[in-house]
């Protein structure tokens, strides 16, 4: 019995942190990863982005990519391994708030910045992305759910 | 052996908790790499401009606890209206900032609740933001050691700024001498002082570009104040972070 209860205290403290997988930690892991894609020079022509990828940017002009909710009051993270790119956020042609962004603190040099979207409408969704002296940035689009990995 | 465990333990009356052993701030505002044509800014409307300096003009920093806030109950996971996806120190307003958990507290607290420096740094220092370096600011003489206290708030106070810039297009060169007068830079603490505190804490914080200091500006539209305006605005996008350890 007394050989159970270091192995019962284990199993009590293993539990909680399986609830629900750290976004901030899983985007730490993959930063880089997931397929090349071109940014579109027109917001009608903006490639669907799914999960991770490196997206080809345009130093001349604001260039776009898109993402969908499959839900209306949808929470999505957008991480990028820059600051100063994502510029924008678009519904329905029109513009949406995007709100300021922060590092991951999980990976503040990795990624510098990503933005916590709660996003109202079901449907498609445009980032625009700021003219850049990056030939391309790493995007990763995530359905967040609650937020709160630190509290 | 008791009483060596005894003196590790206790905290005489009056004696300080804490005590600050160094404090400095790191400035540097080149432009983010996505912004960085070498001797150029591109901005998010795809001018470029030629940044020669940014110099402030530091007038104080302080290192602040808020204090009154009593009955305010705040809880990140269930923010109060207004604000939303609360982490990391701070929570999104509906108007896009980000706000420290402090300033919201603040708030709920109504007039009840101010913010009170524990640290001071007087200033006035000068600097220029691009030439990178380091101010080691002066740990006061008198109460670098603290109580029992929260550090919730790093400010800079402004006294204002320079910026000397050149826009470019094509042939054609505009000099600007802009002088701005932003609000104070702010960064959330979430810091206790109490008897579990390292006895010896060390502040460092860094200032650095955000790359959107000169973006939402068309060049061929704007005069100086127009631009000064804008780029004021844009100075609370700079980004501050701190470390208290």
């Amino acid at each position: 019995m007394k050989a159970l209860i270091p192995l019962l205290a284990l199993v009590v403290v293993a539990c909680p942190a399986q609830e629900h997988e750290d976004i901030f930690a899983h985007a730490c892991e993959h930063v880089g990863e997931g397929a090349s894609i071109a940014a579109s020079a027109s917001e009608d022509a903006a490639p669907l982005l799914v999960g991770d990828a490196l997206v080809t940017l345009s130093a001349d002009a604001s260039t776009y990519v898109s993402f969908e909710t499959e839900t209306a009051d949808e929470a999505i993270t957008v991480f990028a391994d820059a600051t100063a790119v994502v510029d924008g956020l678009r519904f329905g042609g029109a513009d949406e708030t995007l709100p300021a962004g922060a590092a991951n603190e999980d990976c503040p040099e990795s990624i510098p910045e990503h933005f916590d979207l709660d996003l109202e409408a079901q449907g498609t969704w445009t980032l625009v992305l700021a003219p850049s002296a990056l030939d391309s940035v790493w995007l990763s689009v995530v359905e967040s759910g609650e937020h709160g990995h630190d509290e | 052996m008791m009483s060596l465990l005894l003196a590790a333990c206790t905290t005489g009356p009056g004696a300080p908790f804490a005590t600050l052993e160094g404090a400095e701030l790191a400035l540097d505002l080149h432009p983010t790499e996505a912004r960085d044509l070498g001797d150029r800014t591109l901005t998010n409307e795809g001018w470029e401009i030629e940044v020669h300096g940014i110099e402030l003009a530091i007038a104080s920093i302080h290192v602040d606890d808020l204090q009154g806030a009593v009955g305010v109950e705040f809880d990140p996971a269930n923010p109060p209206a207004g604000y939303s996806l609360c982490h990391g120190g701070h929570c999104h307003a509906d108007s896009g900032a980000l706000v420290a958990y402090a300033e919201i507290e603040a708030e709920l607290a109504g007039g009840t609740a101010s913010f009170v420096p524990v640290w001071s740094f007087q200033g006035p220092w000068t600097v220029d933001a691009l030439d990178a370096g380091t101010l080691q600011l002066p740990v006061p003489d008198e109460g670098p050691d603290v109580g029992q206290t929260g550090l919730r708030r790093f400010q800079i106070e402004l006294d204002h700024v320079l910026v000397d810039m050149t826009w470019v297009e094509q042939d054609q060169r505009v000099p600007f001498a802009l002088q701005l007068q932003p609000l104070p830079l702010s960064s959330g603490l979430e810091v206790a002082v109490d008897r579990f505190s390292e006895p010896s804490l060390n502040l460092s914080a860094q200032l650095t570009d955000g790359g959107r200091l000169f973006d939402d500006i068309d060049f061929t539209l704007s005069d100086a104040d127009q631009i000064a305006a804008s780029v004021t605005n844009n100075f609370g996008l700079v980004e501050l972070d701190v470390e208290i350890q």
